[in-house]
């Protein structure tokens, strides 16, 4: 097994470690913070931040040009990863402070977060065995990428207002601008001929609405899921509170059942958990909801009442007693 | 009721208090709260009980149907490294 100098110098020596660990640290964090402080990237987070809360492109000048102008971008981009580099060549175990995630023919690295809106870099390496897709994702993200180096074809594919989708093949070189619309537009990397390095500004509401997944011959819509990360987290979280039989959860269950603010997919999974863990409790939100007309989930919530109470013979004569 | 309070941090600060008690107290309060609950209820099997006609799937859950460079869905994870050692810890 091959183990880095600079690690086996480490090995069995906790303080040590422990010095090396925060002197890479303050290293990173020193560059960070030197480049988060120039004028020109505190601009453009202060306009990151007015982008990502709703303003139009257009009145964020600083944000505008690095999207659009190539010079601005690479020079983005260089003061960006210039300085990072240089503390690596002297912290080689260095953790770069940026979000980031590898996968197949794919590198993305999130430089800058705010209100919703990211500043990121994308690196599409060419793959052997790419596809052509056969469907095409539609989710609520505004993305506006140029092109930083490389070149590639892809393919822009566009649904119009009575739901039929246009597509329309692509050539990327630098200095390449794209505008992509949340839920009408979608971009794909079809053919990396050189590495692709796109800086990417993204834009997504606090609730975004359903990703949609669209066959590219017929256009009929094949599948949805859920575009909102914290909803699909709080049905798992309702699932894992279910089944640690976590009873002290069941007043919290109970209310985002009820409440119509709440994800639909996130107020039925909580009925179904407190049903599993208070029969009685989860036939009283049951109740409640098939009580209110106006109520999305007051039919399944009928249903699914009449359908324990006559299914069920204790339950329906706890239930009889209850009332 | 804020989502917060089903959030994934609430949901792992609950599990691993409930891991944390002694078993002792986990049959004092809990056994008694368990007891008061379920005494003389059907239990109903979740698995049971139906989906949502118009429910979705979970966030993410479409990004690998679809070939090529998965770049439709942004779901970066925060890797959080212990970066003490055990002994500095204890």
């Amino acid at each position: 097994m091959h183990v880095h100098p600079a690690i086996a110098a480490l090995r069995g020596t906790t303080a040590s470690q422990r010095r090396a660990v925060a002197a890479n640290k303050a290293a990173m964090e020193q560059a960070h913070k030197a480049w988060l402080d120039r004028a020109d990237i505190c601009r453009v987070r202060e306009e990151l931040s007015r982008y990502g809360s709703g303003a139009e492109l257009e009145a964020c000048e600083a944000l505008r040009s690095l999207t659009h102008d190539h010079a601005r971008a690479v020079a983005f981009v260089e003061a960006l990863i210039g300085p990072t580099l240089g503390v690596l060549k002297t912290h080689p175990l260095g953790e770069t402070p940026y979000r980031f995630k590898v996968s197949q023919g794919l590198a993305t690295v999130q430089v800058l977060d705010a209100s919703g809106a990211t500043l990121s870099l994308l690196a599409y390496e060419p793959l052997e065995d790419a596809q052509a897709p056969q469907s095409a994702l539609f989710s609520d993200r505004d993305i506006n990428d140029i092109v930083v180096s490389g070149s590639a074809h892809g393919v822009v594919h566009t649904l119009g207002e009575a739901g039929a989708m246009s597509s329309r093949p692509m050539h990327l070189a630098p200095g390449d601008c794209l505008a992509t619309k949340a839920r009408i537009g979608v971009r794909r990397i079809l053919r990396v001929e050189r590495t692709l390095l796109l800086l990417q500004l993204a834009r997504e509401p606090q609730r975004p609405r359903p990703v949609r997944e669209i066959a590219l011959g017929t256009g009929v819509e094949l599948r949805t899921a859920s575009g909102d990360k914290s909803a699909s987290q709080a049905v798992m979280a309702l699932s894992v509170l279910g089944a640690l039989k976590d009873y002290g959860a069941l007043n919290v269950m109970h209310a985002a059942a009820l409440n119509r603010d709440e994800d639909p997919d996130v107020r039925w999974e909580a009925v179904r958990q407190t049903l599993g863990l208070g029969a009685m409790r989860g036939l009283e939100a049951l109740d409640t909801l098939a009580r209110r007309e106006d109520d999305p989930l007051s039919a399944p919530a009928l249903a699914l009442r009449d359908q324990l109470l006559a299914t069920q013979p204790d339950l329906r004569a706890l239930w009889k007693e209850s009332a | 009721m804020e989502r917060a309070a089903i959030h994934y941090k609430s949901l792992i600060s609950r599990a691993a208090w409930r891991a944390s008690i002694s078993p002792l107290r986990r049959f004092i309060y809990l056994g008694a709260l368990e007891r008061g609950l379920t005494m003389n209820t059907p239990i109903i099997d979740v698995a049971s009980l139906p989906g949502l006609e118009t429910a979705q799937g979970l966030f993410g859950s479409l990004a690998q149907a679809t070939s090529g460079y998965g770049d439709e869905v942004v779901a970066i994870m925060v890797y959080v490294y212990d970066v003490l050692p055990p002994e500095a810890a204890i």
